[in-house]
């Protein structure tokens, strides 16, 4: 069952003064199903985060369009736009972009409040998550008093407790050490267990790994994509590894 | 080392960095103008020359020491507030391999462009509008501008010497600022926790009753001396109060709000509460600042401006008539000795002068006080003191004057016949009625008491704190004297134990003429009554027209104080509100990307930062003007001190001075609104 379409997306950068082009993605192309923890790789400047920006409907494709649940991404009004993002999309951010001025609770129930949730239903949506992602103890913290991971579980919370259709990741294991890292991947993997769509953009193959299929993206091109099927976590790990040696000429960052 | 590399740098950085720089070089031209302006009047051997200058020129002085210690403490606030920001530079020069004694360079040479480049222009400035302010002053002061404007040379040094002083302590901070921090401080030490504050609720609910207690005490001062007494104390209570309201009771307020859940968990509300919140952690004591000098500089300008608009009132308050010399001597005399010969010098002075005498009357009298309270009159004991409180002292004090039935007689054209133990009694103030007035046992029937006669009624006002006892005669004024006050003519100086003669002159005429004439008066009248005898004990004078052109001098240059405070506080209002709308803005610009990523539509996220703004830009002119409100009843009761008791007219004044300052707190706002969108830039 697909949950997301992307369809010819093409990317073209004008420079400031006009002058000069730059493609970030030249035709891409994939179908992302429902319940499927994706990972997205690519070298730097392979237009990764602009494939992210675009499926986040941040940024617009210069042709091409995205599709999600049959509706287009190109026909939702601008003022609509965020709402829909509210409503279909949660974000999980390298740089975790918790407000600072919130405690951990609020940033956690931002997208609610946004949305108008009665009060009532948002504490119950808090309460497992909070104790799912083992942050019930940070509640009353400010983004300034807790770890980089606690961070990271801080923004995931928030994203998921729309309960939206699809979860954007984009580098997040990026500013986190290997055992916050392997934490949250594993959070990642819990989610996905439970029916939560997943996309994750990343550099590491370790976090890759986690993922039930990968996607390797090359100058603006859809390279290869690799299946997990049965194998573990170590197998499918070894398996992106060597997919990424032969993609780049051993120019890429193996995490 | 490459030559010039850190001048070029230091230029570069100038360069870069203009958005900060060229609004501080502004005010620093404003301000070091202002001084030469100032400095250049209090120099000026013209102004010295005038009757008032030297008064004037001392509180310019004064002023000017007032505000060299504001201005000190604020260039050195702003002064921190620029180098903070730029701490990530000077981490990045460290990296890059730059030394601090090179960083030490470079912000060596960029304090001297700067300052150099400020002081030329604010003496630039200071020397083209020096003359339109000095043009300015005399107009104010009204005098005749035969006065030359000079540039003074020590003007030129003392304003160097200040602002130089200013340029060291601030370039000695921002090298300390490099020297202390290590390089990796620097590079990531923009942003840290918020501040806690402590002891919310107390200070909350102490600054509250601070605050109410100071209002009450202003609302319900009646009289001039209870306010002289308690405005201090007032003053410092509010300053507590509004630092603890603005600290703790912001937070207390917030804080409330967000337990209120119903309230605080719907759209709008969420992000103006968090984030006034932090806000206020971040701001409170710049807000503070603002509020309580925005209030000082409000109750100044409005109390000068009622001064220099009241000063015609007071001026009438204080001579009932226009000229008046009194003329002791120490022997009785039935008539005014010398009576002619007086009359012939005022009437030849006053041809010389050319002025106009309107009227003009002399009578005799005795002169002492005495305290009416109620009705009822308290005398001195034998000792000759009053015993009374300072309050009743203050209030209820009455000049007393005895003269005879033959001196009210001539003086008001009346054909009264007094008994011997019979009082006429002359006031215009309200001591009720009385038929009989008993003074240390001796009792006298009081026959009338009379208002509105010459005596308390004058030309320019009518006098309530005089009481004219009019007896039948002579002897009976005499010993009516020495029953009131029963210590009289004990010391040997006492003016009061033989009767003095008063001239009371009304003229016409320009007022400098007529001042001229009423010193030149006072002088030749007293040598004219007492030719030919060896009694004189002096005269007292006191006219309207000399006073005038002090008080023109005095409330004049008071109001131009007042003008150059506010210029001054302004410019560094505008100057820190400048910069705290950027530094808000660079945070709220990450803020806002977070937001729209969350699901925040730019529409939504540019309102509730809209009104956070405007809530925290005029938090502090709401607080200031309430404040000024409050203080309204204590301004008018002190005015009365300076005998303006015209309270219409200082309302007016309080009020005209609001509005122009809050006009002008607004276009500031619409100013920095825009630096601060160009960052933020939705």
């Amino acid at each position: 069952m697909e949950l997301l379409k992307v369809q010819h997306i093409k990317k073209i950068y004008n420079t400031r003064l006009g002058g000069k082009q730059c493609t970030a993605l030249t035709d891409v192309s994939f179908e992302v199903n429902r319940g499927e923890f994706i990972a997205v790789m690519g070298a730097s400047g392979s237009g990764k985060t602009t494939l992210l920006n675009i499926m986040a409907s941040l940024d617009k494709p210069t042709s091409g369009d995205i599709i999600m649940d049959g509706k287009s991404f190109g026909t939702i009004k601008d003022k609509e736009i965020s709402v829909f993002r509210r409503n279909n999309l949660g974000f999980v951010f390298q740089d975790f972009n918790l407000l600072d001025t919130f405690s951990v609770k609020d940033n956690i129930l931002l997208p609610l409040v946004l949305a108008g949730t009665p009060v009532k239903k948002m504490e119950e949506r808090l309460k497992p998550l909070a104790e799912d992602l083992a942050i019930q103890q940070l509640l009353d913290k400010f983004p300034y008093e807790i770890s980089g991971g606690e961070k990271q579980r801080t923004a995931v919370a928030r994203a998921v407790i729309t309960e939206p259709k699809l979860i954007l990741a984009d580098e997040p294991t990026g500013a986190l050490d290997s055992k916050a890292s392997a934490n949250l991947l594993e959070i990642f993997v819990k989610l996905n267990g439970s029916g939560q769509t997943i996309l994750m953009v990343t550099h590491s193959a370790m976090a890759a790994s986690y993922a039930s299929r990968v996607l390797f993206i090359k100058d603006g091109e859809l390279f290869s994509q690799l299946y997990r099927g049965e194998s573990t976590r170590r197998e499918f790990f070894d398996k992106v590894v060597s997919t990424l040696s032969v993609l780049s000429d051993g120019g890429v960052d193996i995490g | 080392m490459v030559k010039g590399l850190f001048r070029k740098l230091a230029r570069a950085n100038l360069v870069r960095n203009k958005g900060m720089y060229i609004p501080y070089v502004i005010a620093t031209v404003i301000m070091s103008s202002m001084y030469f302006i100032i400095i250049n009047i209090v120099f000026s051997k013209s102004i010295s020359n005038m009757s008032f200058g030297p008064t004037m020129q001392a509180m310019l002085t004064f002023g000017l020491v007032v505000m060299s210690l504001f201005t000190i403490a604020y260039m050195l606030y702003i002064n921190s507030f620029l180098i903070k920001r730029r701490k990530q530079e000077f981490g990045l020069y460290a990296v890059l391999g730059l030394e601090k004694r090179h960083v030490g360079k470079i912000i060596l040479w960029e304090s001297a462009m700067l300052n150099t480049a400020s002081m030329a222009l604010g003496f630039l400035f200071g020397v083209v509008f020096g003359k339109l302010a000095f043009v300015l002053l005399l107009k104010i002061v009204k005098t005749a501008p035969n006065s030359k404007y000079v540039l003074s040379p020590s003007a030129f040094v003392v304003t160097a010497v200040i602002f130089a002083g200013i340029f060291v302590l601030t370039t000695i901070y921002n090298l300390n600022q490099v020297r202390l921090a290590k390089p990796v401080e620097l590079l990531s030490g923009k942003r840290k926790g918020e501040k806690k504050v402590r002891g919310v609720v107390p200070l909350t609910i102490i600054g509250l009753i601070l605050l109410c207690t100071a209002y009450t005490v202003s609302i319900t001062a009646k009289i001039p001396a209870s306010a002289l007494l308690l405005f201090w104390p007032a003053v410092i209570l509010v300053i507590i109060a509004t630092w603890m309201l603005f600290t703790a009771g912001s937070v207390f307020l917030l804080r409330a709000l967000k337990r209120n859940k119903g309230y605080y968990y719907k759209p709008g509300n969420f992000i103006a509460v968090s984030g006034l919140m932090h806000r206020l952690k971040q701001n409170a004591s710049g807000l503070y600042n603002i509020c309580i000098l925005s209030t000082m500089v409000l109750v100044t300008v409005s109390g000068c401006c009622a001064l220099y608009f009241g000063q015609e009132e007071i001026l009438s308050v204080q001579n009932p008539n226009d000229l008046v010399i009194s003329i002791n001597y120490n022997k009785n005399y039935a008539k005014f000795p010398n009576a002619d010969k007086a009359r012939e010098t005022i009437d030849a002075l006053a041809r010389e002068h050319g002025v106009a005498i309107e009227s003009m009357y002399t009578y005799k009298s005795l002169s002492d006080n005495l305290i009416i309270k109620n009705g009822e009159f308290i005398f001195k004991n034998k000792n000759g003191d009053i015993s009374v409180g300072t309050e009743d002292y203050n209030d209820n004090y009455f000049y007393v004057y005895i003269t005879t039935q033959e001196e009210y007689n001539a003086v008001t054209g009346e054909k009264e016949d007094l008994g011997s133990h019979e009082l006429l009694l002359l006031t215009d103030d309200d001591i009720g009625s009385h038929s009989q007035l008993t003074i240390q046992g001796t009792t006298y029937a009081v026959k009338e008491i009379i208002s509105g006669t010459k005596f308390t009624a004058g030309k320019n006002s009518v006098s309530k704190t005089r009481l004219f006892i009019v007896a039948s005669d002579d002897a009976a004024a005499l010993e009516l004297r020495a029953v009131i006050n029963p210590s009289a003519g004990s010391s040997s100086n006492d003016r009061g134990k033989c009767f003095s003669f008063t001239t009371v002159i009304n003229l016409k005429g320009d007022n400098s003429d007529c001042a001229a004439y009423s010193v030149a008066l006072s002088k030749q009248l007293y040598s004219a009554a007492t030719d030919g005898l060896d009694t004189g004990m002096g005269y007292s004078y006191r006219n309207i027209f000399t006073n005038r052109q002090q008080s023109n001098g005095m409330f004049g240059g008071l109001l131009f104080l007042g003008a150059f405070f506010t210029i001054l506080f302004l410019t560094n209002t505008i100057l820190i509100i400048y910069f705290k709308q950027i530094s808000e803005g660079f945070d709220d610009r990450d803020r806002f990307v977070i937001m729209q990523k969350v699901g925040m539509s730019d529409d939504e996220v540019k309102s509730t930062i809209n009104k956070q703004i405007l809530i925290i830009f005029f938090l502090p002119l709401a607080t200031a003007l309430l404040h000024v409100a409050a203080a309204g009843n204590m301004i008018i009761r002190l005015l009365e001190a300076f005998a303006l008791f015209n309270g219409g007219l200082t309302i007016v004044c309080i009020s005209a001075t609001s509005v122009v300052f809050a006009l002008a707190y607004i276009f500031v706002y619409r100013f920095t609104a825009k630096a601060y969108y160009r960052i933020v830039r939705w």
